[in-house]
């Protein structure tokens, strides 16, 4: 037997849940197996321990004198909330009442819901117009000139490396050159340029 | 507290009423009948809140805010004769959001409801877990054990530490459990397993 499958087994049969056939089946591993008797005890020890927790001493007929005038008192305050809420809360009054929604919903729907077109256009009075004005974010406004050339090709730049000379016709895949270039004033000076 | 209806239907059919009858007299307004279900049931509903929070003073606020419950929820039961498993469901429910959603609460009167060995220890912790009049290095290692018991405990995943606590500490019945976990027998079975089996790693140098 699996240790899951016997320790399944002795909880089931400390707790006298185990089955006829099965509990002769463990009770004869028990007698061959020390271990299997060690995990027996060890789940008996639990369950006493887990058993031993005590409990307080309560006066019983005081707590349900109590716990009986609490009931009378919030049965006193406001009954009839309190029956309609239990009314509203039946399962076949919720069904009822969803269900009456939804063909209220569905008639007001078909009856007050867009009309078909009809043959002549209408053409809605001045009344109807309304203009609406949203202001919203301003584009952003580049500070410098704009841009003057883009241009997109090959780099070489692998190639032209000293380091990489030798192999410049064995490299088959070269970055491509994007140079976005704008024009600069004349004032400012080359060390500027943004690329 | 009304005079109690179970005692005249026990009168006139010999045995005390099922649960499905008490149930049905207080849907047709006898409320005494109700008062029969408190005292039937409020020692385990008290006890599965105790084992849940470790606390008398809640453990005594959640029976009695969930027997509130369920009266005024009565009309919802589905089945009539699962009562029982119904109510300590609220009760668990009750017990596992106390701390979360604890609201103000009209106090019960603790030295009223408790024994004179319960009245001045009911703070929860360790006290509560101590055997009184026990020597005290035998207190101390009781109240140890207690407060390494109810960690264990709490460390549980929900389902097994109810299953646990109803079944194998208050040894409800499996059917009961079953209701009150809105699970199968089998599946009860399964979660006092891996419950059992994790307590007994977590207790390993107390068993």
């Amino acid at each position: 037997m699996l240790n899951d499958d016997l320790e399944f087994s002795i909880t089931q049969y400390l707790d006298g849940s185990l089955d006829e056939t099965k509990r002769i089946a463990l009770e004869a591993q028990l007698a061959a197996d020390p271990e299997a008797r060690a995990l027996l005890a060890e789940h008996r020890a639990l369950g006493d321990l887990l058993q031993s927790i005590p409990l307080p001493q309560v006066r019983w007929e005081k707590l349900s004198h109590h716990i009986s005038a609490a009931i009378d008192d919030q049965e006193s305050a406001p009954l009839t909330h309190a029956s309609w809420w239990i009314w509203a809360r039946m399962p076949q009054v919720a069904a009822i009442a969803a269900s009456v929604l939804l063909v209220t919903g569905l008639a007001m729907h078909f009856l007050l819901g867009p009309q078909p077109p009809s043959s002549r256009p209408v053409i809605p009075g001045p009344n109807l117009i309304a203009s609406i004005s949203v202001d919203g974010p301003s584009e952003d406004a580049p500070d410098g000139l704009p841009v003057t050339e883009v241009s997109i090709g090959p780099g070489g730049s692998y190639a032209k490396a000293s380091s990489l000379a030798p192999y410049a016709d064995q490299i088959e895949v070269r970055p491509a050159r994007v140079v976005i270039a704008a024009g600069i004033p004349q004032e400012q000076p080359p060390s500027a340029f943004p690329f | 507290m009304k005079e109690s209806a179970g005692d005249a239907v026990e009168a006139s059919t010999g045995g005390p009423p099922s649960d499905a009858d008490l149930v049905a007299r207080v849907l047709s307004d006898d409320r005494a009948a109700f008062d029969e279900l408190i005292r039937r049931y409020q020692r385990q509903a008290v006890a599965v809140s105790f084992r849940l929070l470790g606390n008398t003073q809640d453990a005594l606020e959640v029976t009695q805010d969930a027997f509130l419950k369920a009266y005024s929820s009565l009309a919802t039961l589905q089945k009539r004769e699962a009562f029982g498993g119904w109510l300590l469901r609220i009760v668990s429910n009750l017990s596992l959001n106390f701390r979360r959603g604890r609201r103000t609460r009209r106090q019960l009167p603790l030295d009223d409801l408790l024994g004179p060995a319960e009245s001045h220890g009911a703070d929860g912790g360790g006290s509560e877990w101590m055997a009184a009049g026990a020597d005290p290095v035998r207190r101390l290692e009781s109240a140890e054990m207690g407060r390494r018991l109810q960690e264990a405990l709490k460390e549980l995943p929900e389902k097994q530490r109810l299953a646990i606590v109803m079944f194998t500490i208050e040894q409800m019945p499996q059917k009961q459990v079953a209701e009150s976990l809105q699970c199968s027998v089998e599946a009860v079975k399964w979660h006092v397993f891996q419950g059992r089996k994790k307590l007994r790693e977590l207790l390993k140098g107390y068993i």
